[in-house]
């Protein structure tokens, strides 16, 4: 299912990528990006900001979990935020 | 007689090689256990010297040698003293100062912007005046190629301008213009904010102010390297340029499209709606025209001289090249290394 992206940034201009999808805007102060993307295959994916940002760039990325829909719709049923974190 | 040499050498050479690898396994150990090892590896170190590369590879590199070849080819093709001789002594002197401005700054730390210095990340003023010195040195250059060629064609009149000098003014008005974008967002948008005078700036504005300048510079680098092809080339290896009436489409081509492609940069970003995108899509494809064009002209030139020195064949004639020129080795890595970057660039 196709998932809707809006981001903005609030220091500096960074780079949003989600490694190997389609997923890749910049994310400009005061702009908000919007877009809209599938993802096909389930699984973890690498998500590095690809614009330098200042000291810390080279440390700022994160890990993407991509759900099957159904997992995905069942985890998000109690409206909360959802995180992939261990508790 | 000595008739255990080759056993003796085989020994002291075996061990001497040996002793050599170890030797630089020994540096490293060096190099790890010293403190230059964190120092290398700080990135906060890193992005200063990314950003220290990229302000001379970018601006002050490429500026010096287009201004340096402009005023050799004013006096050897017009083939009169330079008018102006000691404005261009102020504006070196211009680029020089702005060079040390601006890196003073960087080296210690309080410039780490990098060359794009994208806003709201923001840095010492002096980085950005020194960049603004840097680029107004250039522009006393831009104005001695127009005053230079203008008193010529006043004393040559109705004659062609030669095409050496044609590529040359062509370049120096594609600088001209193409640097007024990143001149833009530096004095109305950065250095308000760097001096304190205003809290807030427009990032997307200053992005698209900077796409203006990043694109064509690459022109403006460019440049030399197409005048050296057409004007230099061709009688160097002993033949002819293909065409002149090529040369000066190919020059103008440039100067008009390298302008309205700039937001190719900004294809991501929020700010610019598809439309724009769309256009400076269409025109980025248009600008490759002219470097096709300056394939096949100088690739036609260098086969005049081949089969001028009885090359024969439809591909046989690059043997009969002048390999041991020099100006045939360079030009030759040249269109490879510019084969590799264009279909690099095409293909993005």
């Amino acid at each position: 299912m196709p998932v809707t992206f809006r981001a903005t940034s609030t220091d500096a201009v960074h780079g949003f990528v989600v490694d190997k999808t389609n997923a890749n805007v910049m994310l400009i102060p005061g702009f908000i990006a919007t877009f809209t993307t599938r993802f096909d295959k389930a699984g973890e994916r690498l998500m590095p900001c690809h614009e330098y940002c200042g000291t810390g760039h080279e440390a700022m990325w994160g890990r993407v979990q991509v759900l099957p829909a159904e997992e995905f719709l069942a985890k998000a049923k109690s409206g909360e935020r959802m995180s992939c974190v261990p508790r | 007689m000595f008739l255990a040499k080759r056993l003796v050498l085989a020994h002291f050479w075996v061990a001497f090689v040996a002793f050599a690898a170890a030797i630089v396994l020994g540096e490293w150990q060096m190099f790890v256990r010293s403190p230059l090892s964190a120092w290398v590896g700080d990135p906060e170190h890193y992005y200063r010297s990314v950003t220290g590369h990229g302000t001379v590879m970018g601006y002050v590199f490429p500026t010096l040698v287009a201004m340096g070849f402009g005023y050799a080819i004013t006096e050897l093709a017009l083939k009169r003293p330079l008018l102006g001789l000691r404005w261009a002594w102020i504006g070196f002197w211009l680029v020089i100062v702005g060079t040390v401005m601006a890196a003073a700054p960087i080296a210690v730390g309080r410039a780490s912007v990098l060359y794009t210095f994208y806003p709201p990340m923001i840095g010492s003023v002096f980085y950005y005046l020194g960049v603004v010195l840097v680029v107004v040195g250039s522009w006393v250059w831009v104005a001695l190629m127009a005053i230079n060629l203008r008193a010529w064609k006043k004393d040559n009149v109705g004659q062609r301008v030669p095409l050496a000098m044609f590529g040359n003014v062509a370049g120096a008005y594609l600088w001209a213009w193409t640097s007024v974008g990143a001149a833009i967002e530096i004095i109305f948008l950065i250095l308000p904010v760097a001096l304190g005078f205003k809290d807030t700036i427009d990032a997307g504005l200053a992005r698209v102010f900077f796409s203006w300048t990043l694109h064509a510079i690459v022109y403006f680098w460019l440049m030399p390297s197409y005048i050296a092809f057409y004007t230099i080339v061709p009688r160097a290896i002993g033949g002819r340029l293909y065409s002149d009436t090529m040369g000066r489409v190919a020059f103008v081509l440039f100067l008009v499209f390298s302008m309205p492609i700039g937001i190719h940069h900004l294809f991501a970003d929020p700010q610019v709606g598809a439309g724009f995108k769309f256009l400076h899509a269409a025109f980025t494809a248009m600008v490759a025209v002219p470097t096709f064009l300056t394939v096949f002209t100088i690739v036609a030139s260098v086969e005049i001289a081949a089969r001028l020195r009885g090359g024969k064949g439809l591909f046989g004639w690059v043997k009969a090249l002048p390999w041991g020129n020099p100006m045939m080795l360079a030009v030759t890595f040249s269109f490879i290394m510019l084969g590799f970057g264009g279909r690099a660039a095409s293909s993005t």
